[in-house]
């Protein structure tokens, strides 16, 4: 596929505004300005799309949102969270198309964009038998491209070896070290606390090659709890690792956000499928 | 590890040098605790004596900060030595710290 014009500043801002609109909806359900306004910023994507920039994938998603959001702003659906979710999703892939890199796969990317606008159309009660219902399993993976390793100690270091600073140097020497967050929230009050127990805990995005990262963590298993996500995996993987750790999932989410193993929307999305487990299973991208 | 208090401009520094590690964290603790309890103000660490750090030291610092927080004064990351700078690096140690007092003011 050919490069598409660069996007102009005001689609960006307007799926800036849709997306701090949408997110609005996760909060406050069925708020009517804020469904009003992201009617209007779908309308004007829609039309930059179609005229301006040559992303046909994006006009036909836009077209199909704009009216499932009318029908909300007109009470004709209910504004739960599953079509939140869905709206979420669709502020994710449009972000994905203007950036016109996210997805490694073009049939990738146009297959979560035909089962996106097979979903809005189904909510809507237009089945559109050119679009394919959505088909087995969909999975929405996250766009960082670097392993994120999740680590709580939990005690006794039985040496050297078992340094969390070491391990730390090991990982910068074997890849890219891209960031680490140090969590001191399990640390006991220091009355109760023998000061040689290390309950640290880390979040580091590490940009490494192959299968070899989980080999090196291997040899943690005693001395702490790890979890090791690996690049473009599954958002549910990031929902899973928010549901176990013992953080509040709001803090958590912030050090994945510095660590940039999540973008904010990513983010909102999992803590909507936190906040509604009985919801639909989380999404379906690409 | 030996600690050395220092009061300046309404301030306490401590300064450590040595290595502070799981060997000593004990000692180290009362030393750090101690001299906590007996600052002026808000104090800052000056590490640029220190020789070693473990990721141990560096979980005493952030429980020292949280002793501080709780005594109601705040507990600055100042000066490192080199190689401590090289073993922390990776842990951004002053964001790490200054992100660590903003939560805990929240909080």
């Amino acid at each position: 596929m050919n490069a598409p014009a660069l996007p102009p500043i005001d689609s960006r801002q307007r799926l800036a505004a849709l997306a701090a609109r949408v997110q609005r909806l996760a909060k406050h359900p069925g708020d009517l300005p804020s469904i009003a306004i992201a009617a209007a910023c779908v309308r004007g994507l829609a039309r930059d799309a179609e005229r301006r920039l040559g992303l046909p994938d994006l006009a036909a998603l836009a077209m199909a949102l704009e009216p499932l959001l009318l029908q909300l702003h007109r009470r004709e659906q209910r504004c739960d969270a599953a079509t939140v979710m869905l709206l979420l999703e669709c502020v994710g892939h449009m972000g994905d198309l203007l950036d016109d890199g996210v997805s490694h796969d073009e049939a990738e990317r146009r297959a979560r964009g035909a089962r996106l606008q097979g979903r809005l159309l189904a909510l809507q009660g237009r089945a559109d038998p050119g679009i394919a219902p959505p088909t087995g399993p969909q999975v929405w993976r996250v766009a960082a491209n670097h392993w994120h390793l999740s680590l709580r100690y939990r005690g006794r270091l039985s040496g050297p070896k078992d340094d969390p600073l070491r391990l730390l140097q090991v990982l910068q020497q074997q890849g890219e070290l891209r960031a680490v967050e140090v969590l001191d929230d399990a640390l006991p009050s220091p009355e109760a606390f023998d000061p040689r127990d290390c309950r640290l805990g880390f979040e580091i995005a590490w940009a490494a090659p192959g299968d070899g990262p989980a080999v090196l963590l291997a040899g943690l298993g005693s001395v702490a709890d790890w979890c090791l996500l690996p690049p473009r995996c599954p958002l549910t993987d990031y929902v899973d690792l928010l549901r176990r750790r013992p953080e509040p999932p709001t803090r958590l989410g912030e050090r994945l956000l510095a660590c940039a193993s999540l973008s904010r929307l990513e983010l909102d999305y999992a803590l909507a499928a936190l906040a509604h487990p009985c919801g639909p299973p989380p999404p379906s991208a690409g | 590890m030996k600690l050395l208090a220092e009061c300046r401009d309404n301030r306490t520094v401590l300064r450590l040098s040595g290595a502070l590690t799981a060997a000593g964290a004990s000692a180290a603790q009362r030393q750090l605790w101690a001299a906590l309890a007996a600052a002026a103000g808000d104090c800052e660490l000056d590490l640029s004596g220190l020789r070693r750090i473990d990721a141990i030291g560096l979980q005493l610092l952030l429980l020292a900060r949280q002793q501080a927080l709780r005594q109601g004064r705040r507990l600055h990351l100042g000066r490192l030595g080199i190689a401590v700078g090289r073993s922390l690096a990776p842990c951004r140690p002053h964001a790490c710290f200054a992100a660590a007092t903003d939560d805990g003011q929240a909080a």
